[in-house]
């Protein structure tokens, strides 16, 4: 009772406060992992010494008319086993405040950014991935005519518990055409857009001169005419080599892309392209891994979210590649022959990734290569993805949704491996939703993916299959079970894995804006991407346990 | 407008900061950073610990950037190559076993997870302790300009190993010191980027922690301390491609002080 009394005394300034006039409001959301670990030989998991490990994190924001501040708690106890270690700790990496007066938006502390689609400078979050390139410094945006808008910030980059050694400074101006010259009634509407970020990081180096200010810049335009829009960008950095003693490639890097869409209702066309060359920029000299990337450049290939067509995801490669993608949708429209009672939907792509002809640009005291721009055959292929779905309401209980994609994996680009030949999957993936009564929805789930066994290709870890059935009771409750077979492999160490079942079931329960879920089963090692952005996730056996709530 | 333009055109040239390096100018003219030991006076060393293994594609960039930085301060660098994790594990063709229980230890406490990755004298211990190879340089150079805390002589005869270690200024916290034996020129499998190499020399590779992974608690004086210990050599290491490495690190923060190496003859 004791404590109960304490925390009504805690929370009556704020209840006091809530009743004043425009008290300002506070929001917030928490998300808890956790799992715990044990050995199991059959899928090389190991035991962690702890246990159990966890990743929390919490963010409490308030706001009052034009102005907002905010923190975030981050705890990381120790961090999950798919995740860097140096995030272990507890802090709040994460605090601000923001005000805007008379047009002009000011940022003390942290914030995320991006200007254009991200190729010169791009600082977020994506929890999933362990990547947190947050800023900490001070950002301003205003708009000094009708039209224009310009940002600007000076910052350095969150590495785990610290920051990265480069100073980084950004600015970036778009102008609405059509506003700027009050073009209101065009059928043509204009952006144009100019970025130009900097990093400043001092040279000890004892053999080479470094540049210690390095510079990227971006132009940009979109162009939307009635059913049409294109978008555009190109991204230029200047010679920004890694630092070593022994070799330092000086050589520019540059980015171009374009995607060109069409939509009417019913259809949508998306082609897309982007030629990438030597364009991984950091806020660190030489950094590697996903720590302090200040760039981003988006995939170029279908996110896939089925497990088995999630098998093999495409990492971006900032370095060096050449790529296009094609999609089309189309609905079937309703009654007609294809399309039936409640119309079907139907989803075509295809892309295909290649390498740099002779590879990325090198620029040393002895080399000097460019490579030419546009080059595809007989290129290395990095990765090709043609895929289609299906998806079709058969009767007011039944959706059935079917998926079939064919992959060429090059693993040793990826992934780094050293297999010398590519591996090529197909993948059939069948998802039906069955809805018994109201509130209640039986979703199952049958995916296949085989490999190619021919000696063209690698045979990597043979074929698996795997078999999903989620039971949902609205609102409150799920439960899934869910299992991943594979028939054994001889991986290229020599070593024989047998045939092994990773089962899983789970548990959800949802109420208000509170959601727990609760796991047990066995998670298989693997890749792990969210737009074109990869992790390794090693394989673990143990619960695991998910809360999220939000106020 | 014309006051927004002239806005737009002072903003740009306070960010506009870039420094292009022309060819002619990537190679410093005068490079000062070799030199012989000194040995008149007691000179700053430098330990690299780099975190590798033969199955690692990028791990003889590192190798030879550590070759590269051992030259270019000649006698002031002391390497030790750790084979450790999933890419030093025997497999297939490759049948040595260069891991060891230090090695192991080494990589349990400080993590590396992505190869190859090292050590500077243990610096920025604990988030910053791991750094990728193409900053070993400009640290080295940062650590010999400082003063050096501890001076350390080394001899060894047939089965014992003398160090002699002295403090040359006030040190805060315990001090430890490890004796560890590495090993050059051995010739074995090594992939290299995507060729697989059967007879890569490789040099520095640590074979053993005499006095154990985290070494013997010592304390210092002005005075040299004298310090003892014996040692086997396995016969299957070549002895007169031996070394025997010597350092002293604070154990409040991992940072190695001071370092020194000598080489085993036959």
């Amino acid at each position: 009772m004791k404590k109960l009394n304490l925390l009504l005394l805690t929370l009556l300034p704020f209840v006091v406060f809530g009743q004043e006039k425009s008290p300002g409001t506070i929001q917030g959301d928490f998300n808890f992992n956790a799992q715990t670990y044990t050995e199991d030989p059959s899928i090389n998991a190991s035991k962690v010494d702890e246990f159990m490990l966890m990743n929390g994190y919490a963010n409490i924001l308030f706001n009052k008319g034009n102005f907002t501040a905010g923190i975030r708690y981050e705890s990381y106890l120790n961090a999950l086993q798919d995740f860097d270690s140096r995030f272990n700790g507890n802090g709040i990496p994460y605090r601000f405040a923001q005000y805007n007066v008379y047009g002009l938006d000011i940022t003390v502390g942290n914030f995320y950014e991006q200007f254009g689609n991200g190729l010169v400078f791009r600082s977020y979050e994506e929890k999933s991935l362990g990547i947190d390139n947050a800023m900490d410094g001070v950002r301003l945006k205003y708009t000094p005519a009708k039209g224009l808008s310009l940002k600007g910030f000076v910052a350095k980059q969150r590495l785990f518990w610290e920051q990265g050694p480069g100073i980084i400074r950004g600015i970036d101006g778009e102008l609405n055409v059509n506003d700027a010259l009050s073009f209101d009634n065009s059928k043509t509407n204009a952006i144009v857009g100019g970025s130009f970020v900097s990093r400043f990081q001092e040279d000890n180096n004892p053999v080479y001169n470094l540049p210690e200010n390095v510079a990227a810049y971006a132009l940009r335009t979109t162009v939307n005419r009635g059913k049409f829009s294109f978008n555009s960008e190109y991204a230029y950095k200047f010679n920004d080599p890694a630092g070593g003693v022994t070799y330092n490639n000086y050589a520019p890097g540059n980015a171009l892309m374009a995607n060109l869409t069409y939509s009417e209702r019913g259809l949508g066309i998306i082609l897309e392209a982007h030629r990438v060359d030597n364009m991984d920029y950091r806020s660190k000299r030489g950094g590697t891994g996903k720590e302090l990337t200040l760039n981003f450049v988006p995939a170029i290939s279908k996110q896939h979210v089925y497990t088995l067509a999630a098998f093999y995801p495409f990492a971006t490669q900032p370095l060096g590649e050449l790529g296009f993608q094609g999609q089309v949708n189309y609905t079937f429209k309703k009654k007609s022959p294809l399309g039936g009672k409640y119309g079907t939907q139907l989803g075509l792509n295809y892309s295909r990734i290649n390498g740099l002809n002779g590879g990325s640009s090198v620029l040393t005291e002895t080399e000097s290569h460019t490579p030419m721009f546009f080059s595809v055959i007989g290129e290395e292929l990095y990765f090709r993805d043609f895929n289609f779905d299906i998806k079709k309401k058969i009767s007011k209980k039944v959706k059935v949704m079917a998926n079939y994609l064919n992959i060429i994996y090059n693993k040793d680009v990826i992934q780094g491996k050293n297999y010398g030949k590519d591996i090529h999957a197909r993948i059939g993936i069948i998802d039906v939703n069955y809805k018994i009564k109201p509130k209640h929805t039986v979703r199952t789930e049958f995916q296949y993916l085989s490999i190619d066994d021919s000696k063209e290709y690698d045979y990597d870890q043979g074929d698996w299959v795997m078999g999903l059935v989620e039971y949902t009771f609205s609102p409150h409750w799920f439960f899934a079970f869910i299992d991943q077979y594979n028939g054994g492999y001889t991986d290229h160490d020599g070593v024989s894995h047998e045939a092994v079942h990773y089962l899983n079931i789970s548990c959800g329960y949802s109420k208000g804006t509170n959601r727990f879920e609760l796991g047990y089963g066995k998670k298989r090692e693997g890749v792990f991407c969210v737009g074109g952005v990869c992790k390794n996730v090693p394989s673990s056996n143990g619960f695991t346990l998910s809360i999220t709530s939000s106020f | 407008m014309k006051i927004t333009t002239t806005y737009l055109i002072v903003l740009i040239a306070f960010f506009s900061s870039c420094d292009k390096i022309e060819r002619t100018d990537f190679l410093q003219g005068d490079n000062n950073g070799g030199g012989g030991i000194d040995t008149t006076t007691i000179v700053q060393k430098v330990l690299i610990e780099d975190f590798t293994g033969y199955k690692c594609t990028n791990c003889p960039l590192a190798s030879s950037e550590l070759h590269t930085i051992e030259n270019l301060f000649e006698g002031k660098i002391i390497g030790i190559g750790v084979h450790s994790g999933f890419f030093a594990a025997p497999s297939g063709v490759f049948t040595t076993d260069f891991r060891t229980t230090a090695g192991d230890e080494l990589a349990t406490f400080f993590g590396p997870e992505s190869f190859p990755i090292g050590m500077v004298n243990r610096k920025g211990y604990p988030e910053n302790v791991l750094v990728d190879y193409t900053e070993w340089a400009s640290m080295v150079t940062d650590i010999l300009n400082q003063t050096p805390s501890v001076g350390i002589l080394l001899s060894a005869s047939n089965n014992q190993i003398t160090v002699q270690a002295k403090s040359l200024s006030a040190i805060n916290g315990n001090l430890k010191l490890v004796v560890c034996i590495t090993e050059d020129k051995i010739i074995d499998y090594q992939i290299d980027g995507v060729d697989l190499v059967e007879d890569y020399e490789h040099n520095h590779v640590l074979r053993t922690n005499v006095n154990g992974t985290w070494g013997t608690d010592i304390t210092l004086t002005s005075e040299y301390s004298s310090f003892e210990f014996d040692y086997n050599l396995d016969n299957t290491w070549a002895r007169s491609n031996c070394n025997v490495v010597a350092y002293v690190y604070n154990d409040s923060n991992k940072e190695v002080l001071q370092a020194e190496k000598i080489h085993l003859t036959d």
